[in-house]
């Protein structure tokens, strides 16, 4: 058989597909239950969201049971019996943060204690710890909980975890797309593809009971949609598919409402594209249309909806914003925390408990300094390399990077502003929605500097091995060991 | 066929080879520190740091669970060893006198607070002897401040009745108290091993996927990774080298 003739890039796409889905399986049945970062939550809330109509039990009040909530004790927690017992006699508690310890396996005893368990799978106290937000993947999944419901809660959590698997091959798919779209070869579309989904902390995202997913998907569709319109033009398909994409993003997680903000500069630009109207004119109407549609927001959105985003009714620790402001950056502007972040980007799994290696992080960082140097450099340069997409796709990746870093740290500075503490923090999978973005920029920095498609497309290569390589280690060396050795 | 590209040819076959023996050595390391840990008990409450000063041991006694001992596994505190400088590792007998396998550590462990090996031969009759580790830091200068430590239970626990901690550089002892310590035993073939593994793997999981079929997941993986690294490095550009469609 000789390689070099037989695959055809569908077959690739295929088999890469194939990979994830497969390794997607494996990642959902290899971290241990509910040891992925607030897991016991969001899977409560599935089973929250999969009650019945009708609720057909009396409900308790958290005040008069006078519990203590202990973080530690996962039993003191308002969710679904099913949830609390299961996650405490699978040892959540001793495994949660303790890379030392781990799950009980000398006895069958408490498997199948769990496994014939006749507990309450609904929510019977008020308030409870379920969570608040409205996700299309808590909708999704609580149609899963009710489809499973014969089965034990292993198999409910996996097929929770599955669902985030399929998000995640959507936006393997949508790298492809997207990656296509702008411009790289067909051969370089599936480099980067397998990088994508080979990414050690995407591929665990994708493969826990978690609303992070949905909005990585739903950004994912958002950066296809904006290079759809920024290539081909804005009509009104595009429009409503970006828009579309907006609400997914908007109903998947809080950061998704950014995506509505960024549809106005993205339908701007369409709109300047399209209407090929002198500029002054364009920017009297562009003043005009803005100050209108200032107005109809201020008019429709609840100001209870501003207020929570926003914290502002919480009074602040601080003798003013400036203070606070100074206060905060000089806590989280700091290398370590941003390389915690990086490290929870790329591989800190569990609850933040067992990492990929201090090298390899170095080694990952430096591509990215360079990829992004790359990048700027190529941006300011009069250059327009044939290989590599056009700068406006660039712009826009950067735009949504920067606007989803702000917005996480607005939010994270906002809870420091009446706490005086880091409660929020900014872990890297917070910023993975912008992956496809991200990526492209690295590389694009990188075929920038190498100047030549043959260099770029080799070390495109080379990078997809090492991306396969790192996802390997991560399970054989560093998953494995911490909860099964 | 032009100089250029049987150079491209060749860079291409090293990129294989290059992969091929990154994935070696990522089993070749996983199976190095392979080793079933006990499982049963955990370290629980606060921790304390024990520090080693040069030449004074810290033991633990313990009391093997099982037959066919062939490691312990510890987790060791901030290590930073410089130049020169090792800890040594000895399993003795239950009065700490007779040294029945010893090893050196002179690198940092890959990550903090992760499980370091210690390896030794297959002790048959394990189950039941109560065994000593003890830890002795060898350094020719003192190092005040950050010298090396090992993690260890703070309060007493009666799941660790056996063991008995004792820290030479404050000359006291721990009863019920434990070093972040577990033996790990072998079944005698890695193969053995290895199933133990897929059990484990296996509990608290779907009755559906316990077993095979994570080894088929598993094995679906590897060789799929392999053959995909193949495929991307040797893969033909199509016609439609780029597609502005």
């Amino acid at each position: 058989m000789n390689l070099r003739q037989i695959p055809t890039p569908k077959i690739i796409l295929t088999i890469i597909l194939a990979l994830f889905v497969v390794k997607g399986a494996f990642l959902s049945l290899l971290i241990p239950l509910f040891q992925n970062p607030d897991e016991p939550v969001h899977y409560g809330t599935v089973q929250h969201w999969a009650e019945p109509k009708e609720k057909s039990w009396e409900m308790r009040s958290y005040e008069s049971e006078k519990y203590a909530i202990n973080p530690n004790d996962i039993r003191t927690t308002n969710l679904p019996e099913e949830t609390v017992r299961s996650a405490f006699l699978a040892g959540f508690d001793e495994v949660k943060f303790e890379k030392q310890n781990i799950q009980n396996f000398s006895t069958s005893t408490t498997e199948q204690e769990i496994r014939t368990n006749n507990w309450k799978r609904y929510v019977d106290t008020s308030p409870s710890a379920v969570s608040g937000t409205t996700s299309v993947y808590y909708l999704l999944a609580s149609w899963g909980e009710r489809l499973f419901s014969h089965n034990s809660i292993f198999t409910r959590v996996f097929m929770a975890r599955m669902l985030a698997v399929i998000l995640g091959f959507g936006v393997i798919l949508l790298s492809y797309a997207t990656t296509k779209k702008i411009g790289f070869s067909e051969r370089n579309s599936l480099l980067f593809t397998a990088i994508v989904a080979f990414q050690p902390m995407f591929s665990i995202t994708a493969a826990q009971v978690n609303i992070d997913i949905a909005l990585v998907f739903a950004f994912s569709l958002f950066f296809y949609v904006g290079v759809v319109l920024l290539k081909d033009g804005l009509t009104w398909r595009r429009a409503l598919f970006a828009i579309g994409a907006a609400l997914l993003g908007f109903f998947s997680k809080g950061p998704g409402a950014l995506l509505i903000l960024v549809l106005y500069p993205l339908f701007v630009f369409g709109a300047y594209e399209k209407l090929h109207v002198p500029v002054k004119k364009f920017l009297v109407s562009l003043i005009l249309i803005t100050i209108v549609l200032s107005g109809v927001a201020f008019l429709v959105i609840p100001g209870s909806y501003i207020v929570s985003i926003t914290n502002s009714s919480a009074q602040s620790k601080f003798s003013s914003p400036i203070k606070s402001l100074s206060k905060y950056l000089d806590k989280t502007i700091r290398g370590s925390e941003l390389r915690d972040t990086a490290l929870s980007y790329w591989g800190n799994f569990g609850w933040l408990d067992s990492s990929i290696s201090d090298w390899e992080l170095s080694i990952i960082r430096l591509i990215e300094v360079i990829g992004f140097v790359g990048t700027i450099w190529y941006l300011l340069s009069h250059h327009q390399l044939s290989y590599l997409p056009e700068k406006k796709y660039l712009v826009f990746f950067l735009g949504l990077i920067i606007a989803l870093e702000l917005a996480i740290r607005f939010y994270d500075w906002r809870v420091f502003d009446y706490t005086e503490q880091i409660l929020i923090g900014q872990p890297g999978r917070y910023f993975l929605p912008n992956l496809i973005g991200h990526l492209i920029i690295v590389i694009t920095g990188i075929g920038f500097l190498l100047r030549q498609e043959s260099l770029f497309t080799l070390t495109l290569k080379a990078m997809a091995l090492a991306m396969i390589l790192l996802q390997m280690n991560a399970i054989i060396n560093v998953i494995i060991p911490r909860y099964y050795l | 066929m032009n100089p250029s590209q049987v150079i491209k040819n060749h860079l291409h076959t090293f990129l294989f080879v290059l992969f091929s023996l990154g994935l070696f050595g990522i089993f070749f390391t996983f199976l190095g520190n392979f080793g079933l840990g006990e499982s049963g008990y955990n370290f629980l409450g606060k921790t304390k740091k024990i520090t080693l000063s040069p030449g004074i041991p810290i033991t633990q006694t313990f009391t093997a669970k099982e037959d066919h001992m062939h490691q312990l596994r510890l987790v060791l505190g901030n290590v930073s060893l410089k130049e020169g400088e090792y800890i040594e590792f000895r399993l003795q007998d239950a009065f700490c006198r007779e040294t029945l396998a010893m090893t050196r550590l002179s690198q940092e462990p890959r990550s903090q607070g992760v499980y370091t090996v210690f390896p030794f031969p297959v002790i048959p009759h394990s189950q039941g002897i109560h065994y000593c580790f003890a830890a002795t830091y060898f350094s020719s200068e003192n190092r005040k401040g950050d010298k090396p430590t090992l993690s260890a239970t703070e309060d007493p626990d009666l799941t660790f009745a056996d063991r008995t901690l004792s820290d030479g550089n404050k000359n006291k002892v721990y009863k019920s108290q434990t070093l972040f310590l577990r033996p790990a035993y072998t079944s005698g073939s890695l193969l053995g091993d290895l199933w133990q593994l897929v059990l484990r793997l296996s509990q608290y999981k779907p009755a559906f996927l316990k077993g095979w079929p994570i080894v088929f997941l598993f094995g679906i993986i590897t060789l799929g990774s392999i053959a995909l690294a193949a495929l991307l490095i040797f893969i033909k550009n199509s016609q439609a080298t780029k597609d502005h469609s």
